[in-house]
């Protein structure tokens, strides 16, 4: 009895120590969320007073910044646009990205290691370079001005991301499992279909939710190619509308980082498990 | 005896002559009367204008250019407007973006970076409309020409530009009986006074827009220069940019704390709006946001004029405002008629934007201006038209002096010297900056 009760205090006081170890990365990280939290339901008059305290509320809250955003901007259609530029760059990512990196990975073309670091090397070559030569490109398709000018250019950086990742994760699928696919009467197509894939699903979600990710951050190609307030995604619209001069709108701001933001951290939260798994399954082979 | 038949007169005009003169004559006739009577021609009926502009400090303001103005000069003239808004700092990326493309909006607004020399090959002249706004509106302010004049042709429309005004605490210089921020020497007693009491100072000791702006107003209201009015010349080499050096440097010492190094274009509204700045020296969206920030702020902020510097010279770096026609625009026709409407409507645009919008045309800044002549506190903005500046000053806007307004050149300057780098070894580092950049610009 007293052996076990030591061993129950050893293992409290572990952790204690473990929690107490982490508490202050928690907060470092938590912080940010918490800052935008209590500012979006903040009244103006109390983020400006030196005399209020800034980490609570010093007047009543108020849904007055939520009400600006939803009915004084385009909020609502920079969400829509943003989710529906988000969800058409995977599908085309995941539809190019995962072949490529099966044919790169595991087909033993000549030059495949050479071709992996080429296509990886396009994803280095900074937005700030592209967007010129690809604005003509736009222009030339007709689509300036529209969101599926996103949905064009945005693969031009998922795509290369996502094919590397791929090829990494499709190399760790033993040989072995393919081979027994393919004795089973598999051809290379029902092999990868029926093994290699479902055993992949981490690298697949992972490029999935890098391909939304990076889609839903962007900056610089939603400035520089679409500038009707209806079209705009939430990077490009939010700053537009909330930022004036420098009278920055700090509630409605918050509110609308708050939005966008909270379900892509349930997101990752759901597949928190598989997309570690994802990101570290190219590191070993 | 004469003879009684008529004498036939040779013509000395032919028919086909006749008509082309004729034709001509009324083409000229009915475009003067239309541009009289600000009537659209018929070709640009059934049209679409596409309009790329900032987003304007006053959300109203947005509500009633795109919504109102456009919509009724629209509706009059047969033409669908379209405006569409991007963050100002931003206008340089889209600019670039439609300059490759070859397409985008018809019309677009420069604030701030004015791009009209970088761009003039590929943009409208528009010297006719630009004219004859100055002969309606009984001229231009001096500095409105070189924003926009390229090799004796204007090829943008100067329609308004925001001043960044003194914004003081008169509440807490009377208390401690200070004299109001008139001149800079008085404003550096005032910060000197008032930090040890709690109420420091602030300008932008950093890389932003208001650095750019306001270390200029300093300079030139030392009495120095950036370029001579060719524009080819760098004049910053200065006894006076090194007295401004030394003025700055004293009075970051004095009446200021180390936070200004990491300001941004709204640090110093939030710094008047905490009741803690003594004055500022921006743009009155400061002064305004604390009407309902902080009430108590707004009651005893006060409005000063541009300080003089040691000679008694006041010069205001303002932040410009230009509208340009691209030549790839299908739509010349609409976008010229409807910028000369803008320029017809600048009263309406004043009250609109609240007093935020000032005039380029004389007869628009003559008092009382809207808004800002019927306000007590805001009444001397209306004799700022006079000691308007922009950047180059007393040159041009020019192509070089947008790359060392980019680089922000200048306000590092007075950065490295309030850092505690001695003046000379900024001169030296900050005139070689300059000499580069207009080599360059030179060889290009």
């Amino acid at each position: 009895m007293a052996t076990q009760r030591t061993t129950r205090q050893k293992e409290t006081r572990r952790h204690l120590l473990i929690y107490a170890g982490l508490t202050p990365f928690v907060l470092i990280a938590v912080f940010p969320i918490y800052w935008m939290l209590i500012t979006a339901f903040k009244q103006e008059p109390d983020l400006y007073r030196m005399g209020n305290i800034p980490f609570w509320f010093n007047l009543p809250p108020t849904l007055k910044n939520f009400s600006i955003l939803f009915y004084q901007t385009h909020f609502g259609d920079w969400i829509i646009n943003t989710m529906t530029i988000s969800a058409w760059v995977a599908l085309i990512t995941l539809l190019t990205a995962v072949p490529a990196g099966y044919a790169l990975a595991r087909l033993r073309l000549p030059g495949a290691e050479n071709i992996g670091i080429a296509i990886f090397m396009t994803y280095l070559v900074p937005g700030i370079i592209l967007f010129l030569p690809l604005s003509r490109v736009v222009a030339t398709l007709g689509l300036q001005d529209s969101w599926w000018a996103l949905v064009l250019v945005y693969p031009t950086f998922t795509i290369p991301f996502c094919t590397w990742l791929m090829m990494g994760f499709f190399k760790t699928v033993p040989m072995e499992m393919e081979e027994a696919a393919r004795v089973d009467g598999c051809g290379q197509l029902g092999a990868f279909l029926r093994v290699v894939l479902p055993v992949s699903v981490p690298g697949v979600l992972t490029s999935v939710i890098f391909a939304f990710t990076l889609s839903m951050q962007d900056f610089l190609y939603g400035l520089a190619f679409v500038s009707p307030g209806d079209q705009k995604p939430v990077p490009v619209g939010v700053p537009t509308e909330l930022i004036r001069g420098d009278v920055y709108f700090w509630g409605s701001l918050m509110g609308a980082a708050l939005l966008v933001g909270l379900p892509v951290a349930v997101l990752y939260n759901f597949f928190l498990d598989r997309f570690i798994q994802g990101i570290t399954g190219g590191v070993v082979k | 005896m004469s003879d009684p038949r008529p004498v036939p007169v040779k013509a000395s005009v032919s028919r086909r002559r006749f008509l082309t003169v004729a034709g001509a004559g009324v083409t000229t006739s009915a475009l003067l009367t239309m541009l009289d009577a600000r009537q659209a021609p018929a070709q640009i009926r059934g049209t679409t204008l596409r309009i790329l502009q900032w987003s304007h400090f006053i959300p109203a303001y947005d509500a009633w250019f795109d919504s109102k103005f456009t919509k009724e000069w629209g509706d009059k003239n047969g033409v669908k407007v379209r405006v569409d808004h991007i963050p100002h700092l931003e206008l340089p990326a889209r600019m670039a973006a439609e300059f490759a493309a070859g397409a985008g909006h018809d019309i677009i607004m420069n604030a701030s970076s004015i791009l009209t020399r970088l761009y003039y090959r590929s943009l409208v002249d528009l010297s006719d409309i630009y004219s004859q706004g100055g002969k309606n509106h009984g001229g231009w302010i001096p500095a409105a020409g070189p924003l926009v004049e390229v090799e004796g042709k204007h090829y943008g429309i100067p329609m308004f530009y925001i001043l960044l005004p003194m914004l003081y605490r008169k509440d807490l210089f009377d208390a401690n009986g200070l004299k109001a921020p008139d001149t800079w020497e008085l404003a550096r007693v005032a910060a000197r006074t008032l930090k040890p009491k709690g109420h420091p100072t602030g300008i932008q000791f950093s890389q932003c827009a208001d650095a750019n702006l306001n270390w200029r107003s300093l300079l030139f209201s030392f009495g120095g220069a950036e370029a001579d009015p060719s524009g080819e010349n760098i004049l910053i080499d200065s006894k006076e940019m090194r007295e401004a050096l030394r003025f700055a440097k004293a009075l970051f010492d004095e009446g200021m704390t180390p936070e200004v190094f990491s300001w941004d274009d709204a640090s110093d509204n939030r710094f008047l709006a905490s009741g803690i700045g003594s004055w500022i020296h921006d743009a009155i969206s400061a002064y305004r946001t604390t009407e309902d920030t902080n009430p108590d702020v707004f009651k005893n902020t006060h409005i000063g004029l541009e300080p003089a510097g040691p000679g008694g010279k006041r010069v205001s770096v303002s932040s410009a405002n230009v509208y340009m026609i691209w030549k790839f625009s299908k739509n010349q026709p609409a976008a010229k008629e409807f910028l000369a409407h803008f320029m017809d409507s600048g009263k309406e645009g004043m009250t609109q934007s609240r007093g935020y919008n000032m005039p380029y045309l004389l007869a628009d800044a003559q008092k009382p201006m809207p808004v800002i002549g019927a306000d007590p506190k805001m009444q001397i903005l209306q004799d700022f038209p006079k000691i308007v500046a922009f950047y180059g000053y007393p040159g041009p806007f020019t192509t070089p002096i947008q790359e060392v307004v980019n680089l922000f050149v200048l306000p590092d300057m007075f950065t490295r010297v309030a850092r505690g780098q001695a003046i000379e070894d900024v001169m030296k580092w900050g005139v070689g900056e300059y000499r580069r950049i207009f080599a360059k610009h030179k060889r290009a």
